[in-house]
């Protein structure tokens, strides 16, 4: 029972640590999407001033 | 009808994220000044560096003569000329002397000449034995632009002479030495390419070449007329290796010493502070024990490739010489001796066998990290890539080698 | 919010991962006691195994998005270089991870320095944390590319060496039990949980080499921008 309870806990972390990973990675993803809608924005704003005047 | 000296034929240059020469061409011809004009940025500095061989193309060719020496599938050969040459940086490091870099600068044409007339020029007679490290910026700057001037004088050759901005910092005095030996190399056939902002240097163009666009306008103009300097009376000399000039420095600082002997010596000690467990070992296990301090100054690189990122004097002698220095037998003998100490240390007896692969261990290892080092030269910060990470890949045929040495 | 597919690739992955992991404990039919010196850490064998097929996928990619990169100056290439080079570092330490677990528990040592596959399989994923780590401290440029693209290319000479290690040399690390000329010597049950783990390994990491090209793809779009922004070409 001791090498499936050693096993247990590897396996756990294990999942843990890529299911962080595939976390953080998805974030990130979301993150970046959201800023570059953000500057995509400001740079129409930008180009909408400059031909107002 | 003057000799074409360099060719550059549809190059494209990329630094960074940008392209700074799109489809540019360019010619120089024996008895040109070329001086390069154009705002920051509009690629000076890099088409002198491509000319230079320094940078890789994306498209297009450069020839030197005949030769090709640089293509956009990736072959870069030696120049069949002599080139010369001063970067924004100055090239040098800080514990060369000023007449030492000037002689291993003309050397590389076969010949050198007396300098003397030079130094005075520049207000350096002084300090010509002097390190370049003592020396201020001013100072330095005009050794780098002798280093640049001097072998082309020295060569019997015609001479390819590239010049970065070659006025910065020097006094109106110099600016007029300068000019004047601007002129003298143009009369003696050389070619000269040169990225300036300075009016004076300017005005003696035989050719404009205008950046971005890559147009060239001839220059007329009074000192341009057929004239031929005598040449300056010379004496034969072979050039300085970069093993050599690696060896020479790497003594003088020693440089190896702190990277490489203290590794060393820190694992011997680490190893003997186990005592009586080295004594319990198998053959393969001792003679790991024996050759792990060999393996670890091995391990630790070449101290030249940190100090050749001084001042790009990695990229000026690769320009100009025919590689990068480097500490050439210097850890061969390193390998030998620390291992003769490990084996004194560990069997109180000297194994000659050993000591021979001792000194192949620590020589080949620490080879093979310089060129993984230097592979990493092109990027913006080399110093902060982890080339260390790699190193474990050395344990196994560690490992195997003892293997094979035990059976 | 609307899942793209590298997202739901990732999600399906990670489920089946999960899946693995419990049919290894519940389902999987034991070893035997003589064959195998600790059996319970056998199971560790349904991570191990598809980790490092999926290991050798992302560094399959790494090496393509290398050659793309070097003789193509491909921008997708490039991001699949990115993606190779961070999938294989992930997936790499996991192989390594559970096999030093699982040595650990088999042969007494986590690690044999003399084992050829366990140090070039090692060596891949060093490589794969050195490409990662050295890229971000670089800014990206041409001449970050070029150097980074020819360590991918000359790593990658180890993947096919590393699966011949076992064939050629006789060494700690258990030989093939797929793919061999007499079909294998693997139980049925036992196929079925790998197979399922592999599969699972493969959605997963595909799905993170796409989410990682689009990552990719977002930081240069946000600096073309920024360089827009501040007037610049």
């Amino acid at each position: 029972m001791e090498g499936m309870t050693y096993l247990a806990v590897a396996y756990f972390g294990m999942i843990i640590a890529v299911g962080l990973w595939t976390y953080t990675v998805v974030q990130r993803s979301r993150h970046l999407s959201e800023r570059m809608d953000a500057l995509e924005a400001a740079v129409k704003a930008t180009s909408s001033e400059v031909v107002e005047e | 009808m003057a000799r074409t000296l360099v060719e550059a034929v549809g190059i494209e240059v990329r630094r960074g994220m940008g392209v700074v020469l799109s489809n540019h061409h360019l010619e120089l011809n024996q008895g040109d000044i070329m001086v390069l004009e154009g705002a920051n940025g509009s690629g000076k500095s890099t088409l002198i560096e491509a000319v230079a061989r320094l940078l890789p193309l994306e498209k297009g060719h450069i020839s030197h003569g005949e030769h090709l020496v640089v293509d956009h599938e990736g072959r870069r050969k030696p120049s069949p000329l002599n080139v010369s040459l001063v970067l924004q940086k100055n090239g040098l490091l800080g514990c060369e002397r000023v007449q030492e870099h000037l002689d291993i600068a003309m050397r590389m044409t076969g010949s050198t000449i007396d300098s003397t007339h030079f130094l005075e020029a520049f207000s350096l007679t002084h300090r010509a034995s002097d390190n370049i490290s003592n020396l201020s910026q001013g100072q330095a700057r005009k050794v780098a632009v002798l280093s640049a001037l001097l072998p082309a004088f020295a060569s019997s050759e015609p001479c390819i002479v590239l010049m970065d901005e070659p006025d910065a910092g020097l006094d109106d005095r110099s600016m007029d030495a300068l000019c004047g030996w601007i002129t003298e190399l143009n009369h003696l056939g050389h070619g000269l390419i040169i990225s300036t902002h300075d009016e004076r240097i300017k005005s003696l163009a035989t050719v404009r070449h205008h950046l971005p666009d890559g147009t060239t306008t001839a220059v007329q103009n009074e000192n341009h007329e057929t004239k031929l300097s005598p040449q300056r009376p010379n004496s034969q000399q072979t050039q300085i290796t970069p093993g050599q000039f690696g060896w020479n420095m790497q003594w003088r600082t020693l440089a190896w010493l702190n990277q490489n002997a203290m590794a060393a010596l820190l694992t011997l000690g680490i190893l003997l502070s186990l005592g009586e467990l080295s004594d319990n070992l198998t053959e393969m296990q001792q003679l790991g024990f024996i050759l792990a301090p060999a393996l670890a100054a091995g391990l630790c690189g070449d101290a030249m490739v940190a100090m050749c990122r001084e001042e790009r004097t990695a990229s000026w002698w690769y320009c100009v010489g025919t590689g990068t220095p480097h500490s050439g037998m210097l850890p061969f003998l390193l390998g030998g001796g620390i291992t003769l100490l490990s084996s004194i240390a560990h069997t109180g007896s000297i194994e000659l066998n050993t000591m021979v692969i001792g000194a192949i261990l620590t020589g080949c290892v620490a080879h093979l990290l310089r060129f993984a080092q230097q592979s990493t030269e092109r990027l913006a910060r080399p110093q902060a890539v982890f080339i260390g990470l790699l190193t474990p890949v050395l344990i196994l045929p560690y490992a195997l080698l003892l293997d094979l040495l035990t059976r | 919010m609307k899942m793209k597919v590298g997202e739901a690739l990732l999600l399906f992955g990670f489920i089946g991962i999960a899946t693995t992991m419990l049919l290894a404990f519940l389902w999987a039919p034991s070893v035997s006691i003589n064959a195998f010196e600790s059996p319970a850490a056998q199971r560790i064998f349904y991570w191990h195994v598809p980790s490092a097929w999926a290991a050798f996928i992302a560094f399959g990619a790494l090496f393509v998005g290398s050659v793309g990169w070097m003789f193509k100056r491909s921008e997708l290439m490039w991001r699949i270089h990115i993606a190779g080079s961070e999938a294989g570092l992930a997936t790499g330490l996991m192989t390594v991870w559970s096999g030093c677990v699982w040595g650990a528990a088999e042969w007494g040592t986590p690690w044999d320095w003399s084992d050829v596959r366990l140090n070039t399989f090692g060596l891949l994923t060093l490589l794969a944390i050195y490409l990662v780590l050295g890229r971000n401290s670089q800014p990206d440029g041409v001449e970050t590319r070029d150097t980074f693209a020819a360590f991918g290319l000359y790593g990658f000479i180890l993947v096919p060496f590393t699966y011949v290690a076992t064939r050629i040399w006789s060494i700690r690390h258990p030989g093939p039990v797929i793919g061999t000329d007499d079909g294998g010597s693997l139980n049925a049950d036992m196929g079925l949980i790998l197979l399922f783990g592999t599969l699972s390994f493969t959605l997963l990491i595909f799905g993170h080499m796409l989410t990682s090209m689009r990552i990719t793809s977002f930081e240069q779009r946000i600096e073309a921008l920024q360089i827009q922004l501040d007037g610049g070409k």
